[in-house]
């Protein structure tokens, strides 16, 4: 490996590294009919060089929402109101429309969830990606366009030799989240790559070449990752850190180790054990009761209080948790469990 | 290696190979080169071609073959289709056919003109306003069109053209002749039609992923107006064109004929049925047949190639017929058929 830039930028940096992209107190809604329905709440994010920060969540948990809200993505009805989002040191809320415009895909860019409709069917791969480094490659030349989008295409194992006229519907789904990952890392000056479910879409295989490939991505260039899934298998394998999001709400922040080993909120609890293993005699798959409460309900204590299997009692039906610090390593829960100091009981179950 | 990121090992062995062979190169020819081959195939398309091109080449060529000047005042007024006169001549002598060829390159390129413009507003401002749906630009906008689509169309073609036609117009050194003012008067009434399909298309084609994408990138507004949405909204314009050409010319004939149109001295087909009017029932048929039929034909020509084009262009259509005929359609279909009633029987051992 040839890191003979910056310091390393691994995992386990050291946490004086200050954090590329800092979200505090962010909040989504969208105007319907004239009242606001929040969709995001009090969401705070921050993910230091080569870090890779799991967001998770049920769909409709405001994951995706929240990633669109952090790229300046979200245009009215949504409407966006933040603390800060700081990406390196610099506050995006600021910036004119057309500075913000230079910042996606030039330091912050997102791959999406389905590859083949993120392409534009009418155009070649060569042309939407020549498009892409004529907005954030000036230091390129005309002329030179096409070495550097095969360069880029192999650097994702991908030969763009004689490919770069075909259209988007000749590559398999695989090929083309590598192709669109091969464009969000096109910029120079790339600190932040979201990505919004990348591999929900393609197969076990394919999955596995791409969350290797953004692996390498994170090694090589000290990128930072928000990585969004539904998927526990993948946050295991893949992050550093995981924020937990339900109904909008951020529920539980952890290291990925924590996380698994000791869950602090009964949702974590839950959703790990949901997850298909092998039953041992007979015993039927776990499935949470209940789904997501809608956007607009009107709830007064806790937001999972109906769902959970670990209920003090009515202080969760009156009374809304805070989001407390559990330890001292910035590991936060929003669950009345953490200031009576039980255990979750649901984690003892979950083992196998 | 010149690659910052090296090639992760084991990726895809198969890809490169099969991507490498010619076979997608020329199934992507095939769709691309295809349209006009695939029109030409279709025997109700192949006969809409060539129409297309005999009024192309009518009104482009047909006057150069004129036999006779088409104002000048002949010595034999009403004189039936013979062999100086091939399509008669009208009541003060001249010749029909000259003026037919006249008239229909002046009917044909009101025609274009209109549908040109149309097209081009049209687009523009569906455009524009399908990108800001729901803001008061939409609403301005798309409620200026209602009331366009509110009046009848033969009233508000002379209406407009009176309005303009006040004065002698010119666009710099060109003076706007009155034919071009019928044109764009026609335009006018034609913008609504294409607004609301590229309002439409816009709404439809925003929601898609890429547009996101493009946008996730950093591009423009501009770019994802003109290079991204306007090829993806193009086919059903460019079929509502060809719909467009035909009432164009219905609608300049008509204009014409009721004498608000293209002014006497010049001829259309709309202005030679005007003519006509007081000696169809003198036994004149050769006034009316032959301006009628080129309407009729003109029309009739322009749906059926709107009609084709949107069987070849609308995307799901397209996926449907992606095998080359019905016949192989019915074999898959039948085959489907087949193969249920096994797998029932695999579920039932």
């Amino acid at each position: 490996m040839s890191t003979t830039t910056t310091d390393g930028a691994t995992a386990d940096a050291a946490p004086a590294v200050p954090e590329v992209l800092r979200v505090t107190g962010l909040q989504t809604s969208y105007q319907f009919r004239g009242t606001p329905v929040p969709a995001v709440q009090e969401f705070s994010l921050s993910v230091r060089p080569g870090e890779i920060v799991g967001l998770v969540g049920e769909s409709g948990s405001g994951k995706s929402t929240a990633l669109k809200s952090i790229l300046g993505m979200l245009r009215p009805p949504a409407e966006v109101v933040a603390d800060e989002i700081v990406l390196d040191g610099r506050d995006l809320r600021g910036l004119s429309a057309d500075e913000a415009r230079r910042v996606r895909g030039g330091e912050m860019s997102m791959i999406f969830q389905d590859p083949i409709n993120s392409f534009n069917p009418a155009w070649t791969i060569g042309s939407q990606f020549r498009r892409v480094l004529a907005l954030h490659r000036p230091d390129l030349r005309r002329k030179e366009y096409d070495a550097e989008i095969i360069r880029l295409l192999r650097g994702v194992g991908i030969d763009g030799n004689g490919k770069l006229d075909s259209y988007p519907f000749q590559f398999s789904q695989g090929q083309l989240q590598r192709i669109m990952i091969a464009v969000a890392c096109a910029s120079k000056d790339l600190k932040v790559l979201l990505a919004d479910e990348p591999t929900t879409s393609l197969d076990v295989t394919i999955e596995a070449q791409v969350l290797d490939l953004l692996r390498t991505l994170r090694a090589e260039r000290g990128l930072a990752m928000v990585l969004v899934t539904h998927d526990l298998s993948v946050v295991a394998e893949m992050c550093d850190k995981v924020v937990v999001m339900y109904a909008g709400r951020i529920v539980e922040v952890a290291d990925v180790f924590d996380l698994f080993e000791r869950p602090q909120h009964p949702y974590t609890a839950q959703l790990l054990r949901a997850i298909p293993g092998f039953p041992h005699d007979g015993e039927r798959l776990y499935a949470m009761r209940g789904a997501v409460p809608g956007l607009d309900a009107q709830i007064r204590g806790c937001r999972f209080a109906d769902r959970c299997d670990a209920k003090l009692g009515s202080i969760c039906d009156t009374q809304a948790p805070d989001l407390y610090p559990v330890g001292d390593q910035g590991a936060r829960a929003a669950c009345h469990r953490v200031v009576t100091d039980l255990p979750t009981p649901t984690v003892q179950e979950t083992s196998r | 290696m010149s690659t910052s990121i090296p090639t992760p090992p084991a990726v895809e062995p198969r890809d490169p190979g099969a991507a490498t062979t010619p076979a997608p190169a020329s199934v992507h020819r095939a769709d691309e080169v295809g349209l006009l081959r695939r029109l030409a195939s279709n025997k109700l398309s192949l006969i809409s071609l060539i129409g297309v091109v005999f009024f192309l080449l009518l009104a482009l060529v047909g006057p150069f073959f004129s036999p006779h000047d088409p104002a000048a005042l002949g010595d034999d007024p009403m004189a039936a289709p013979s062999s100086t006169y091939w399509m008669g001549t009208d009541s003060v002598g001249r010749d029909v056919f000259s003026r037919f060829l006249h008239g229909s390159r002046v009917s044909i390129l009101v025609g274009f003109v209109a549908v040109v413009f149309a097209l081009v507003v049209g687009t523009a401002l569906g455009m524009l306003a399908g990108m800001r749906s729901g803001k008061w630009r939409d609403s301005v906008i798309m409620r200026l069109m209602d009331v366009i689509l509110a009046f009848p169309l033969l009233v508000l073609v002379p209406v407009i053209t009176g309005i303009i036609g006040q004065r002698d117009l010119s666009l710099g050194p060109i003076p706007i002749g009155p034919e071009v003012l019928v044109a764009v008067a026609i335009g006018i009434v034609l913008v609504p039609v294409f607004a609301r399909i590229a309002r439409a298309s816009v709404l439809a084609e925003m929601r898609e992923d890429y547009v996101m994408a493009v946008r996730s990138f950093g591009g423009r507004s501009r770019d994802i107006l003109l290079r991204n949405l306007l090829p993806n909204i193009a086919a059903p314009l460019v079929v509502q064109a060809a719909f467009g050409l035909a009432m164009a010319i219905t609608v300049e004939a008509a204009v014409s004929f009721l004498g608000l149109g293209v002014q006497p001295p010049g001829a259309s087909w709309g202005t030679l049925l005007a003519d006509a009017r007081q000696y169809v029932t003198l036994g004149a048929w050769w006034l009316v047949v032959f301006p009628s039929i080129a309407i009729a034909l003109f029309v009739l020509v322009f749906n059926l190639l709107g009609d084709q084009l949107r069987d070849e262009l609308d995307p799901r259509a397209k996926t449907a017929m992606k095998k080359r005929s019905g016949g192989s359609r019915r074999a898959r279909r039948g085959a489907v058929a087949a193969a249920t009633p096994e797998r029932v029987e695999g579920e039932q051992r």
